[in-house]
C-alpha cells in the first residue's frame, strides 16, 4: 500500500517538474519569439526609412528641374539636348516606353508557352532538369546581354530589315525579352504546378481536352501568379540601363511614324547612366537627371501598386506563388 | 444515420442489421411503387438490358495487377454499388469505365468496356465522347475555383453550346436535378467555395448532369462529408437512378445497402460476388463476402 503511495506521489512530483520545465521553456520560447519579433521589426522599419530617405532625396534633387523647366515641357517636351538647353523628356520615356513594351508581350508569349509546355507536356524529369538552366539564364549580367545583343542580335535585325544599323527600339526589345523570359518561365511554371491535380481530373472527366483544360481551369486558376511573375519582368524590364544603353541605338527622338520600332532610341535609363558622370552637380542637367530617375520612380511603383491592387482583388482559391 | 463502423456483435445479429435497413427500404419503395406503377412497369422493361458490360477485364499500374478478370453487366438506369475494402481497385475499375485511368502513364488494360453494344476502348472510340455520356463524381468534392453558374456551365461550353437561353435552361435543370436549384438560384455568380461541403458535392453532380451524360459514375461521394449531408446526396442518387445509370463506390455498407439495387463485392482486384443488394447482404453466397460484411474482415 505504502509503497504504492510513494510511487503515487512521485509521480505526482515528476509531474510537477515536468509541468514546471514545459512552464519555463514554454516562457523561454515567447521570449526567444518576442526577441525575434522585434528584430525583426527594427529590421522592417530601418528598410522602410532607407526607401523613405531615398525618395526624398531623389525628389528634392529633381525638384529644381521641374521647377525651372516646368512639368508640363519636361514630360512632354519632345527635344532632349541638354548642351542647348532644352530638356524635353517625351522621347527619352517613350523610349523607354517602347522596348519595356515590346520586350514584356514578346517574353510573356514566349514565357507562358513555355511555362506550359515544361509543366503540362514534358515528364516531370525531363522538366526538372532543364528548369535550372533557365534560372540559370536570368543570372547572366546585363552587360553581356548587352554584347550578345551587340555582336549577335543587332547585324541580324539590320540584314533581316534592311537597315544600316541594327541598333533599334526593336533590337532592344528583343535581347531585353530574353533577359526577363526566365523570370516570366520559373514563376509561371511554379504557379501551374501547384493547380491541383483534382480540377484538371474534373475537366477531364467532363470530356475536355488536353488543351481545353489548360485555357479553361489551369491558366484561369494560375492567372493571379502568372500577372505577378509578368510584373517582376515587368520591373526588371524598366531599370535596365547597360543592355539597351549598348543597342537601343541612343537617339534622343522620337520614332517618326511614333510606332516605328526600327528607329533608335534613347530610353530614360541609358540617358541618365549616359549624361550623370559629364554634368556638374547642381547644374540644371543634374537636376533633369534626378527628375527622369523620379518619374520612373514613379511608372513603377504606379504599375506595381495596380498588379498589387488585382492579385489581391483576385478570389480566393486562386493560386499564388 | 450513417455508421463508420460497425459494432461487434455476432455475425447473425448484424445481417439482421442489413435486413433492418433493407426492409426499412422496401416499404418506402412500395408507397411509391404504388404512386408511379407505370413508370416502374417501363422501367422493369428497360432493367433487363445492361448499359455496361465489363468483359475479361484487367489492369496494371506498372508491374501491379489491380483489376484481375472482372466480367460485369450493369444495368440501365439503377443504382448499382461497389463495395469492398480500401486499396482493392474500387476507384480504379470505375476509371475504367470512363477511361479516366487513361491519364496515368503507367498504366495498362486489357479486355472490353461495352457501352451500349460498343467498345469504349475500340480504336475507332472517342475518349471525349465517352466521357461526354459517363459523367463522374469524386471522392472529394472538386468544384472549379470558379462561380456557381461558370461551374455548371464548363461542361457545356466547351461541349460547344453558345446559345444562351439554352445555357440558361441547363444550368436550371441541371441544379434542379442535383436538388440544389432552392439554395443557390439566388446567388448563381457566388463563388462555389462559399458553399458547404454537401452543397459543393451537388455541385460537382450538377456539372456532371450539365452535359447530359447516361450514366453517372460515383467515387465514394459521401466520404467527406456530415451524416445530414450524406443523407441529401444518398435521397438524390435514389432520384437519379429513375433516369440515369448510377453506379457508387463506397466503403461503406450501409449506404450500399440503402442506395442500391445491385452490389457487386471487389476483393483485391477481383469480383468475389454480384448480386441483388438484397441478396447479398441477407444470404451472401460467398463465406468472403459474409465475413466483409460483418465487419470481420482483416
Ligand atoms: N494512379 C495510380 N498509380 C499507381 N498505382 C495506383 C494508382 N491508383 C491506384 N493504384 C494502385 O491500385 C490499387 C487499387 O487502388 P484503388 O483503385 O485506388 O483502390 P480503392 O479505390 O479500392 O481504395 C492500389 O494498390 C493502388 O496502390
Ligand atoms: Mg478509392
Amino acid at each position: 500500500m505504502l509503497k504504492r503511495d510513494e510511487s503515487k506521489f512521485q509521480k505526482f512530483l515528476n509531474g510537477l517538474k515536468d509541468n514546471f520545465s514545459s512552464f519555463i521553456s514554454k516562457m523561454r520560447q515567447i521570449r526567444e519569439k518576442e526577441k525575434e519579433e522585434i528584430a525583426l521589426f527594427i529590421l522592417a522599419c530601418s528598410s522602410i526609412l532607407i526607401l523613405f530617405l531615398i525618395t526624398v532625396f531623389v525628389f528634392q534633387a529633381a525638384l529644381p528641374a521641374f521647377k525651372e523647366i516646368g512639368v508640363l515641357d519636361f514630360l512632354f517636351g519632345k527635344s532632349w539636348s541638354p548642351g542647348y538647353g532644352r530638356y524635353g523628356a517625351a522621347p527619352l520615356f517613350f523610349g523607354s516606353f517602347m522596348i519595356v513594351f515590346g520586350s514584356v508581350i514578346l517574353a510573356v508569349a514566349i514565357g507562358v508557352f513555355a511555362a506550359i509546355f515544361l509543366v503540362e507536356y514534358l515528364p516531370r524529369g525531363t522538366a526538372d532538369f532543364i528548369k535550372p538552366f533557365i534560372e540559370l539564364l536570368a543570372g547572366i549580367p546585363s552587360i553581356i546581354w548587352g554584347f550578345f545583343g551587340l555582336v549577335f542580335v543587332a547585324p541580324r535585325v539590320a540584314d533581316f530589315f534592311d537597315l544600316p544599323v541594327g541598333r533599334t527600339a526593336l533590337t532592344a526589345a528583343i535581347v531585353l525579352s530574353f533577359m526577363i523570359v526566365p523570370t516570366i518561365v520559373s514563376i509561371s511554371s511554379e504557379v501551374i504546378e501547384a493547380v491541383p491535380q483534382q480540377y484538371r481530373r474534373a475537366s477531364m472527366a467532363l470530356g475536355a481536352t488536353k488543351w481545353q483544360t489548360i485555357r479553361g481551369v489551369v491558366l484561369p486558376t494560375a492567372k493571379p501568379g502568372i500577372v505577378a511573375s509578368i510584373m517582376l519582368a515587368f520591373g526588371r524590364a524598366i531599370g535596365e540601363t547597360i543592355a539597351v544603353l549598348m543597342i537601343a541605338g541612343s537617339v534622343p527622338l522620337l520614332p517618326s511614324p511614333f510606332y516605328d520600332y526600327l528607329d533608335p532610341v534613347l530610353p530614360a535609363t541609358a540617358t541618365i547612366a549616359t549624361e550623370m558622370g559629364e554634368t556638374p552637380a547642381y547644374s540644371l542637367h543634374w537636376h533633369a537627371l534626378f527628375a527622369l530617375g523620379i518619374m520612373l520612380f514613379i511608372i513603377t511603383f504606379v504599375v506595381n501598386t495596380a498588379a498589387d491592387i488585382y492579385v489581391r482583388r483576385t478570389k480566393r482559391g486562386v493560386i499564388m506563388v | 444515420m450513417v455508421m463508420e463502423e460497425l459494432p461487434v456483435q455476432g455475425q447473425k445479429a448484424e445481417l439482421k442489421g442489413f435486413s433492418a435497413v433493407l426492409k426499412e427500404k422496401r416499404n418506402l419503395k412500395n408507397v411509391e411503387l404504388m404512386a408511379e406503377e407505370s413508370v416502374r412497369e417501363e422501367k422493369k422493361l428497360t432493367l433487363q438490358a445492361p448499359k455496361i458490360e465489363v468483359r475479361d477485364l484487367n489492369a496494371w499500374f506498372g508491374d501491379n495487377h489491380v483489376l484481375q478478370n472482372i466480367n460485369l453487366d450493369f444495368k440501365a438506369r439503377t443504382v448499382t454499388a461497389i463495395i469492398g475494402p480500401s486499396g482493392c481497385g474500387k476507384s480504379t475499375f470505375l476509371r475504367c469505365l470512363n477511361r479516366m485511368n487513361d491519364i496515368y502513364p503507367d498504366f495498362r488494360m486489357a479486355g472490353e468496356v461495352i457501352l451500349d453494344g460498343e467498345n469504349i476502348y475500340d480504336d475507332g472510340s472517342d475518349v471525349v465522347s465517352v466521357r461526354k455520356r459517363i459523367g463522374m463524381v469524386f471522392q472529394k468534392p472538386n468544384p472549379f475555383p470558379k462561380t456557381i453558374r461558370e461551374n455548371i456551365l464548363f461542361g457545356p461550353l466547351i461541349h460547344g453550346i453558345r446559345n444562351k437561353d439554352k445555357l440558361d435552361e441547363i444550368l436550371e435543370k441541371s441544379l434542379k436535378a442535383a436538388a440544389l436549384w432552392d439554395e443557390v438560384n439566388d446567388r448563381l455568380d457566388d463563388y462555389a467555395f462559399d458553399l458547404s461541403g454537401g452543397q459543393q458535392q451537388r455541385l460537382c453532380i450538377a456539372r456532371a448532369l450539365a452535359i447530359e451524360p447516361e450514366v453517372i459514375l460515383m467515387d465514394e461521394p459521401c466520404s467527406a462529408l456530415d451524416p445530414t449531408a450524406t443523407a441529401k446526396i444518398e435521397d438524390l442518387i435514389y432520384e437519379l437512378s429513375k433516369k440515369y445509370t448510377v453506379i457508387i463506390v463506397t466503403h461503406n455498407m450501409q449506404q450500399a445497402a440503402r442506395v442500391s439495387r445491385w452490389t457487386a463485392f471487389l476483393l483485391t482486384g477481383e469480383i468475389i460476388e454480384y448480386n441483388a443488394t438484397e441478396t447479398l447482404f441477407e444470404t451472401p453466397e460467398r463465406k468472403e463476402t459474409e465475413d466483409y460484411i460483418t465487419g470481420r474482415f482483416g
